[in-house]
């Protein structure tokens, strides 16, 4: 038998008298919870949608900066079925995974290792307390010099930017295991090798996975940011494009692209911690 | 396994530099099967003694023997925490598992060694539950079904149920007893409490303020089994006096000794 089977089967006999309430008490029903899914509910989304398509329609708000969504959508058809999206998009997506990889693979595992060796620590410490505050955009012209153009200086950028959040998390991470944990696997025979990987690392996920999620919204943002200032293809040029030419309903196009990349990023990652790190939350 | 202490000191490096010493050539011995408690002053040691005799830290001087033929498969030592010590993210079950897991028993087999451990202490109902969704007395239950499962030589227990509720400790007293019963592993047991001692130990070690070392061994004449009814005998109260005043000095001479390294 289980807990958790014993708890809830001794709720639905108190549930049926509150159902009735409960249902009034919602207000809109079954079409509200439907749209009511995922990150919160997307009618606010669609109510800001509403009202700027009006605006822009009835031109209460400058159609030239601001036109019409349906427009934009319109425009993002076009862009998809021209053929310019895809390419350009996949381009994008393969320089956020790659600067992602190589920014939180070395970050996860120097972060690991400055928590349990204490002279790697020492060393880095005071380089990372120097180069973390430093805006990253700002070393793209460095980038620049030494990769030349092209993707590599996009991916090195994104890479470095994510590096920072999954490297602190996984030190603190560490440094935070329960040392009653590592006390009680020692006792109990452990190697070294068993306390690192049974007690600690595990122990550390949650935290290095927060890392990891931050990391990937700031390889999005370096990759986005690099393409507006350095790149002739990618959906970030083609935004920057678009804007220098004056070709406002394609930049919403390519900008919504670049939002829902970011929204999908962010739930998804939310949802993988909820599943796998739930103990950390009951825990606290 | 006879467990010999022979001399041990050990102390800590303080932020000034100098040592405190915290035990001071504790000589003592404990008997193969036999249930030992060891009752001291608030803050005099009784944890660092416990982690020497677990492996956790290695004595300054003096020797820590462990004596006899090997008869278990697991480790010398296992320790029960007052705090449980469960891993949160492990099932009641994976937990309890984990000694044999350590030493790479395979999975089915050291999920039944778990079941059985347990089974013997009777929540092997809650095998799938998290330790969190377990009260103290239930964790406690499982960091003693661990401890069994790894098999030790020696059962060492540090202040084990000083963390739950009146009620529940006398539960897991009368408990622990029916299962040492069964196989009379060595354990050494760490306690506040002087009824606890005369409750479950053969023979009680009490230890004096720091640097601690052994100042009385008292014999517990009661016979097992024991329970409720062994309060009720004349002798308990008597040695529960006792007891208590050869602690009211230890205690007193500890707390005037604290009070002095703060100022």
């Amino acid at each position: 038998m289980n807990v958790a089977e014993a708890k809830s089967g001794s709720r639905p006999a108190n549930m049926s008298t509150f159902a009735p309430d409960q249902k009034r008490a919602r207000g809109p029903g079954r079409a509200f919870r439907i749209l009511n899914t995922g990150g919160g509910s997307v009618i606010p989304v669609i109510g800001v949608l509403l009202l700027w398509e009006l605006g822009s329609r009835t031109g209460i708000i400058d159609r030239t900066f601001f036109p019409a969504p349906s427009n934009c959508f319109r425009a993002l058809v076009e862009l998809i079925v021209g053929g310019q999206l895809l390419p350009n998009l996949l381009i994008t997506l393969s320089r956020i995974l790659l600067g992602f990889l190589l920014g939180v693979i070395p970050a996860v595992i120097i972060g690991v290792t400055m928590a349990r060796l204490p002279w790697v620590k020492v060393i880095l410490d005071p380089i990372i307390a120097i180069v973390y505050p430093i805006p990253v955009v700002a070393i793209l012209p460095l980038l620049l010099v030494i990769f030349g153009t092209g993707g590599t200086p996009i991916i090195v950028l994104a890479g470095i930017i994510s590096f920072f959040p999954s490297a602190i998390n996984a030190l603190t991470g560490v440094l935070r295991v329960d040392n009653k944990l590592i006390l009680m696997a020692r006792n109990m025979g452990a190697s070294d090798r068993q306390v690192l990987w049974k007690i600690i690392l595990p122990g550390a996920l949650p935290s290095i996975f927060a890392g990891i999620r931050l990391s990937a919204g700031l390889a999005l943002l370096g990759a986005i940011a690099g393409e507006f200032l350095a790149a002739s293809d990618g959906i970030g040029s083609m935004t920057w494009r678009y804007w220098q030419i004056y070709q406002i309903t394609n930049m919403y196009a390519t900008l919504a692209v670049i939002a829902a990349m970011g929204f999908l990023l962010t739930t998804a990652t939310l949802r993988v911690q909820r599943r796998f790190f739930g103990w950390t939350e009951r825990a606290a | 396994m006879r467990i010999e202490i022979d001399g041990v000191s050990k102390g800590y490096a303080t932020d000034r530099g100098s040592l405190l010493p915290v035990i001071a050539g504790l000589t003592g011995e404990i008997e193969a099967h036999e249930f030992v408690c060891i009752i001291g002053p608030s803050g005099c040691g009784k944890t660092t003694l416990l982690n020497v005799l677990g492996g956790l830290q290695h004595p300054d001087s003096g020797e820590l023997r462990f004596v006899g033929e090997r008869t278990a498969a697991g480790p010398l030592t296992s320790i029960v925490w007052q705090d449980y010590a469960l891993i949160p993210w492990r099932s009641i079950l994976d937990n309890v598992a984990f000694g044999p897991e350590l030493r790479h028993v395979p999975v089915n087999e050291r999920h039944n060694v778990a079941m059985a451990a347990l089974a013997t202490m009777g929540i092997d109902a809650f095998a799938h539950a998290k330790p969190n969704q377990l009260s103290g007395g239930m964790k406690q239950r499982a960091g003693i079904a661990r401890a069994l499962a790894n098999d030790p030589e020696v059962l060492l227990m540090d202040e084990p149920f000083a963390a739950v509720d009146a009620q529940t400790r006398l539960l897991l007293q009368e408990e622990l007893l029916e299962v040492w019963s069964r196989d009379r592993k060595t354990v050494i047991f760490i306690t506040h409490s002087i009824e606890e001692a005369l409750l479950l130990a053969d023979r009680v070690l009490v230890l004096g303020p720091r640097p601690t070392k052994i100042v009385e061994v008292l014999p517990v004449p009661f016979s097992r089994p024991r329970g409720d009814h062994t309060e009720l005998d004349r002798r308990f109260a008597e040695l529960k006096s006792h007891l208590w005043n050869e602690l009211r000095n230890a205690t007193r001479e500890a707390e005037l000794a604290e009070a002095r390294s703060q100022i």
